[in-house]
């Protein structure tokens, strides 16, 4: 902070205290000003007694931000009544954040479905699948109708097209052993799963020089990254979102000195913690990162060990094919294929072998046996020749001096890294800028060390679930990437998707980009029936709903890929409310209409015995005593230790299988392709404005957008927009506004926002359809993708504001009467 | 003696509002109130900055900084002062704490409080569950409430919920009499400021500005210097996986 600003600050702090009514207005839900009456209670005040009527249970938070929280849950009548964070076995990793302990109202929310419903105008053999929707009603069945007609349906559906056409869909809802146990269900029935096209884009980039990632590349386990001297966090509002409960890893690095660089067009919590912020134009990650190459070549401070050690940078690129040369082409040796460099002293090619030092040339041109051939280091050299920190930076829209400064800390510092969140890839070629920083982190030797970084989230651990999803007997599963399922449902290719039992997710009608397009591909399902326990938009739109238990009300087993080094148990805390049920007992009843009467044991906790049985590391009677368990050694906590599972064995820079996109350019070296980020797109005139969905604290995808206690601070839906942009269209901070472009549109209030880039807008990702005034963010995006990695382009989209139609219906959040995520929980008794 | 303070390193502060959360769920903070407010030192809308967005990569002037503010525990308590049937009052080991028996709600110490820190209970508690949340009483209709240092867990020795919930670690509770405490060092040793302190209500609560603390360092629950606690719970976590419910 310089001085001139702490010399304001008493003034705006003051004007912050004094303001401060205005929060606690946004606060409000209509507070009545008149007082009431003042009858004295005969209370005692002070507080007694009521931690003795208290039980603590363990049970952990697990939606997808990767946190997989250990919690405790205090019971008390019969009621959960509050939520913290649980000590960790591994006492590092002790945390929670905000919706880990607002499980409470999730629990007692009124959007809790409360018994088995079928829709009102659906039907065994007249589906009427027009009558999905917001405006769909629904009756009261039984459960044993309800999976009577889930099970007749994927019977019929089985002997008319065939087992695959069953779609066992389940999302990112909750890591428990939900999708393990369901996926069993799946394989013997023969159905279709799916996997992922949502962040896959980055990891896949950086697998192809590395052999690692396919969602973000593994990273050193949290608790290290205080040993990390430059942390670049790039495209990431890591203390929001994702990483907050870990904030305090990344806070100690600070105060022991570490440099913090933040890459992002909006001026972030994260932004605002850094000691050097590059406000990057959307798009042009790719070219910084090849800026920051150009530089530590340039002022020669990469680390040329690492690179003879652990790298293909020495390694000869033949001139005619463009292919690294192999020790099969010179000493006739047909088996032979280590790659070869230039020994620095004899001048005589020499094999590099897999994390062996080899003195080799990094750079020049060399004749070896009349073969002309590079190495890999001076091809990208003579690539990044185009992209000088002050080509790059106009570009970019940034300083060059910044970007210089961002690499050489990265350099000269010791080890540190680049945290890149999922952000990068929701831009369509976002494999590319995966690509490039395995390359420039190659450059400054930050792998394998204690202090490296490479994610915005650490590996943590993966159960071992050993062949429980696949039965003896079973004839397996077929999948589909989510970005073939429209094919499918719409054409039948490669076969037709008929039946879908959707659980733990909201994506089919609500999180899934070109929201009204899947609407109308779901007409083409017969039987729809979404398990949940939240009457979510994609609930809404089943056919089938089945009420199921909250995370709190079943035992289970969660592990903590992309987290932290433990495995948690789950406690029941009570009994699923109304009608709900364990999703465990919903897919064993329908695995026994389905006849399949074996497959699942009666009692839950000797089936999760008996999945736990497959994981040696730790014994489930101890982890459901302890509540959690460190399963990872501390050793496995540092990541790229070992030779890279490439063909060398080493990172390969310059990549020999070149790779084409489908604009036609080749990856051989990383080169920065823009779809709709590009000033001189088609769509660029008719929508000027880029729009993104960040990731907010106050939601993981879109579970927590019904909790009362998290609507209490983030009541509606805004669009962030800066202020300049507001007012050349003449929109006054807090107007309603319509975002639109070719596909849809959306309403919703405009919020200035001094922190957006000018020509970006958001809205915070995660909204239930409900939320909105008119139309959803999911309207406005669309499912191209790329051909090396495909992967939904969330912030690849283009569109324009306006002011809002004067007729448009505001009143769920201009009227006076209370909000809907408060009303209608019933009063005890009722439950 | 004992005299209860509380440290909080805005530094560390990411504004994430578990704190917030934590303390309304702790203390059966009606779902239109809150103790525990999280102030944006910036925009006008919540976690956006003051200044202009930079040009050319350079010379903005944005800045943000979150300052979660709640009752600061003063020595010499304007709300104290005001108070006329004595319901609100400091007590011996620093805690303004208001006897919800005396309270007639007159609201004078609402508006006594430059902290804005009081809110009143015009209508009966909304919460989910309708019976309450957390470890302390119903607080009834018309009363003024605030933050207690969660008083009901010091007495246990535990620390109060916002601190153990940070996950940040900037909040620092403990004995300011103390002079080995956590909170008593970070005084000392780094820049901190008392809000509004040209109001000499000379507060318990102290804010670190400037160079950043390692914050509480400590994973537990307990109050600084008493015996280890696995939960928030004198009790103690159930280790038979609930099998004894």
């Amino acid at each position: 902070m310089t001085m001139s600003e702490q010399d304001g600050a008493g003034v705006s702090r003051r004007s912050v205290l004094l303001s401060a009514g205005a929060a606690a207005g946004m606060l409000g839900l209509g507070g009545h000003s008149a007082l009431q009456s003042l009858t004295r209670d005969e209370t005692d005040a002070a507080v007694e007694g009521l931690f003795d009527e208290t039980q603590v249970l363990n049970t952990a938070c697990a939606p997808n931000c990767r946190g997989k929280c250990p919690l405790n849950v205090h019971v008390r009548d019969g009621q959960i009544k509050f939520v913290e964070p649980q000590m960790t076995d591994d006492e590092r990793y002790r945390r929670g954040c905000l919706l880990g302990q607002s499980h409470v109202q999730r629990v007692y929310s009124p959007k809790r479905l409360k018994y088995p419903m079928v829709r009102s105008d659906w039907e065994p053999g007249a589906p009427n699948p027009g009558g999905r929707g917001e405006d769909a009603q629904f009756e009261q069945v039984s459960w044993d109708d309800a999976l009577q007609y889930v099970a007749d349906e994927m019977r019929r559906v089985r002997s008319e097209y065939g087992p695959e056409s069953v779609f066992f869909h389940t999302g990112s809802g909750d890591n428990g052993m939900g999708t393990t146990i369901f996926g069993r269900l799946a394989s013997m029935f023969g159905g279709t799963q799916q996997s992922w096209s949502i962040d896959s884009n980055v990891g896949v980039g950086f697998n192809r020089i590395t052999g690692h990632g396919f969602f973000l590349p593994p990273t050193n386990e949290s608790a290290d990254w205080v040993n990390a001297n430059t942390i670049i966090v790039w495209g990431s509002d890591l203390f929001k979102s994702q990483f907050q409960n870990d904030a305090s890893k990344v806070l100690d690095a600070l105060e022991s000195g570490a440099k913090l660089v933040v890459v992002d067009p909006v001026y972030t919590t994260t932004a605002s913690k850094a000691d050097l912020w590059l406000p990057i134009k959307p798009g042009k990650d790719t070219h910084l990162a090849l800026a920051m190459i150009h530089d530590v070549l340039a002022e020669g401070t990469y680390d040329d060990d690492f690179l003879r050690e652990r790298t293909t940078a020495g390694a000869l690129v033949r001139e005619d094919t463009d292919e690294m040369l192999r020790m099969r082409d010179l000493d006739g040796d047909a088996d032979d294929d280590r790659v070869v460099g230039i020994h620095a002293e004899t001048g005589e090619p020499v094999p590099l072998e897999p994390d062996t030092y080899a003195a080799v040339e990094l750079f020049g041109e060399y004749e070896v046996d009349g073969i002309r051939t590079t190495t890999g280091l001076s091809l990208l050299e003579e690539h990044v020749a185009d992209y000088s920190p002050e080509t790059v930076a106009s570009v970019a829209d940034l300083d060059p001096a910044d970007i210089k400064t961002a690499a050489q800390w990265l350099a000269t510092r010791g080890p540190g890294g680049i945290a890149p969140s999922y952000a990068l890839g929701r831009y369509k070629y976002g494999h590319v800028f995966g690509q490039t920083y395995a390359i420039l982190l190659a450059l400054t030797g930050d792998y394998g060390k204690s202090g490296t970084i490479h994610a915005q989230h650490p590996s943590g651990t993966t159960l071992n679930s050993g062949e429980y999803s696949s039965p003896d007997g079973a004839p397996g599963t077929q999948s589909l990437s989510m970005h073939e399922i429209p094919a499918a449902l719409e054409d039948g290719d490669p076969f037709p998707i008929k039946a879908i039992y959707g659980m733990e997710s909201n994506m089919l009608a609500n999180q899934f980009p070109n929201r009204q397009r899947w609407h109308d591909l779901l007409e083409n399902v017969d039987m729809f029936a979404m398990a949940d326990f939240h009457r979510t938009p994609t609930v809404q739109h089943a056919d089938i709903i089945l009420p199921a238990a909250h995370w709190f009300e079943r035992e289970d087993i969660t592990d903590a890929w992309g987290s932290h080094p433990h495995i948690s148990h789950r406690t029941k805390a009570h009994e699923p409310l109304w009608d709900a049920r364990d999703d465990y007992h919903i897919i064993a009843e329908l695995a026994d209409k389905l006849g399949y009467d074996e497959l699942f044991l009666d009692d839950k906790r000797a089936e999760l015995r008996k999945i736990a049985s497959n994981d040696d590391r730790f014994d489930f009677d101890e982890l459901r005593r302890k509540g959690n368990v460190r399963v990872e050694d501390e050793e496995a906590g540092i990541k790229y230790t070992d030779p890279f599972p490439t063909d060398t064995g080493r990172i390969e820079l310059y990549d020999e299988d070149h790779p084409v996109e489908d604009d036609g350019t080749v990856l051989d070296l990383p080169r920065p392709i823009e779809d709709r980020t590009a000033t001189d797109h088609d769509l660029a005139d008719e929508y000027p404005l880029l729009f993104m969905q960040k990731h907010s604290k106050w939601r993981i995808h879109s579970q927590w957008a019904d909790n009362a206690m998290i609507r209490k601070f983030n009541a509606e839906p805004t669009l962030d927009i800066h202020p300049s942009d507001a007012q050349d269209r003449d929109i006054d901070d807090g107007d309603y506004v319509r975002v639109y472009n070719d596909r849809g549109e959306v309403v919703v209030r405009a919020s200035y926002n001094e922190g957006m880039r000018p020509g970006l807008i958001n809205i915070d990702q995660g909204w239930w359809t409900d939320d909105y005034v008119h139309g959803s963010h999911q309207d406005l995006t669309h499912m191209e993708v790329n051909d090396l990695a495909p992967t939904f382009a969330f912030y690849d989209v283009r569109a324009d504001v306006e002011p809002a139609p004067r007729d448009i219906d505001t009143s769920k959040y201009t009227a006076p009467e209370p909000s809907d995520w408060l009303e209608g929980y019933p009063n005890e008794g009722d439950n | 003696m004992t005299d209860y303070g509380m440290v909080i390193d805005l530094e560390r502060c990411i504004g994430c509002n578990a704190c917030a959360v934590s303390c309304s769920q702790e203390n059966n903070v009606s779902l239109d109130k809150q103790w525990n407010r999280i102030l944006t030192e910036g925009g006008d809308a919540m976690d956006t900055p003051e200044g202009s967005y930079p040009e050319n990569g350079r010379d903005g002037t944005l800045s943000m900084n979150h300052l979660p503010l709640a009752c600061q525990h003063c020595d010499n308590a304007p709300c104290v002062k005001v108070c006329p049937v004595n319901a609100t009052y400091k007590r011996d080991d620093g805690i303004v704490e208001i006897d919800y028996d005396k309270c007639m709600g007159c609201r004078y110490c609402m508006s006594a409080c430059p902290y804005n820190a009081r809110v009143f209970n015009f209508d009966d508690p909304k919460t989910l569950p309708t019976d309450g949340t957390g470890n302390v009483e119903e607080r009834k209709q018309g009363v003024v409430e605030k933050c207690t240092f969660c008083s009901h867990r010091v007495k246990e020795d535990l620390d109060p919920a916002c601190t153990v919930a940070c996950p940040a670690d900037a909040r620092i509770f403990g004995d300011l009499d103390d002079e080995e405490s956590t909170a008593s060092r970070y005084i000392e040793k780094y820049e901190t400021e008392q809000l509004l302190d040209e109001l000499e209500t000379d507060p318990n609560t102290y804010y670190i500005r400037g160079e950043m603390s390692p914050g509480r360092t400590r994973s537990g629950n307990e109050l600084e210097g008493t015996e280890k606690k696995a939960a928030g719970n004198p009790n103690g976590v159930a280790t038979d996986g609930g099998d004894g419910q």
